[in-house]
């Protein structure tokens, strides 16, 4: 039995690397239905979106901060097993110019699952006129042709979306 | 091979939606394509690397073509950098 759990527990673990996980709590939807033809037509890369219910931000896997925009509208994380995420809190946010976002990492910064990359007034961009929908996209999308996206269910910041 | 500096005219330099358009562009023909900002340079094909150069409004980037259709590749990732829609 004990042999049973540790196999368990071991095929969890190698299973989780290679998962994206969420960055903020909320319900998934598939990437067509972002309302911008720069995310739904997967022209950045495949992914899934989530309209979040925090506004906390947390990095979806183990890496490294490869952008962390000025206006912390959008971060990019390169994984340790290579791949290349970009999470984009909001839709069109970038015109906020960093008002209402919070940025807690740096270009370079190395990064754990579940460490705080952004925190934003999700309420506050939501009166300014923006849909929140994040989009989470892997970028080097090519390089995974079996990419799971896993969407219409709510997630738990750090639950799976996304299997490479 | 053709190489021009672009000033970005798009008033909040490099971000998401305008590198999309550049990758895009630079996906349709074989040709390589680079941008070279504060002596980085990027793969105009990889969109975390066009972002990564950080460039901002008014900053100039330089672009090199090499490959097929070299203007028209050129003159649409400088409609991207520029903001148009």
């Amino acid at each position: 039995m004990f042999g049973s759990i540790k196999k368990l527990f071991g095929g969890k673990d190698s299973e989780a690397k290679k998962v994206i996980l969420a960055p903020v709590p909320g319900k998934v939807i598939p990437m067509k239905e972002v309302a911008d033809p720069a995310f739904s037509q997967e022209i950045l890369g495949k992914g899934v979106a989530i309209v979040p219910q925090s506004g906390v931000v947390v990095a979806p896997a183990d890496g490294e901060v490869a952008v962390m925009f000025e206006t912390k509208h959008a971060v990019s994380i390169r994984t340790d097993l290579g791949a290349e995420l970009i999470i984009h809190i909001g839709l069109d946010t970038v015109n906020l110019k960093g008002q209402y976002f919070k940025s807690f990492v740096a270009q370079g910064d190395r990064v754990k699952a579940g460490d705080v990359l952004v925190e934003v007034e999700l309420e506050q961009v939501k009166a300014a006129g923006y849909d929140v929908t994040t989009p989470v996209i892997v970028c080097n999308t090519p390089d995974y042709p079996n990419m799971v996206c896993r969407g219409g269910m709510e997630v738990k910041a750090l639950d799976p979306i996304i299997e490479l | 091979m053709i190489r021009k500096i672009i000033i970005l005219k798009d008033l909040e330099g490099i971000h998401a939606r305008n590198s999309a358009k550049v990758v895009m562009a630079c996906r349709k023909v074989r040709a390589l394509v680079t941008l070279e900002y504060g002596g980085q340079t990027a793969d105009g094909g990889n969109i975390l690397e066009v972002m990564s150069l950080g460039a901002r409004y008014k900053d100039q980037v330089a672009v090199t073509v090499d490959g097929e259709r070299e203007t028209e590749i050129l003159e649409e990732i400088e409609r991207a950098l520029n903001g148009s829609k």
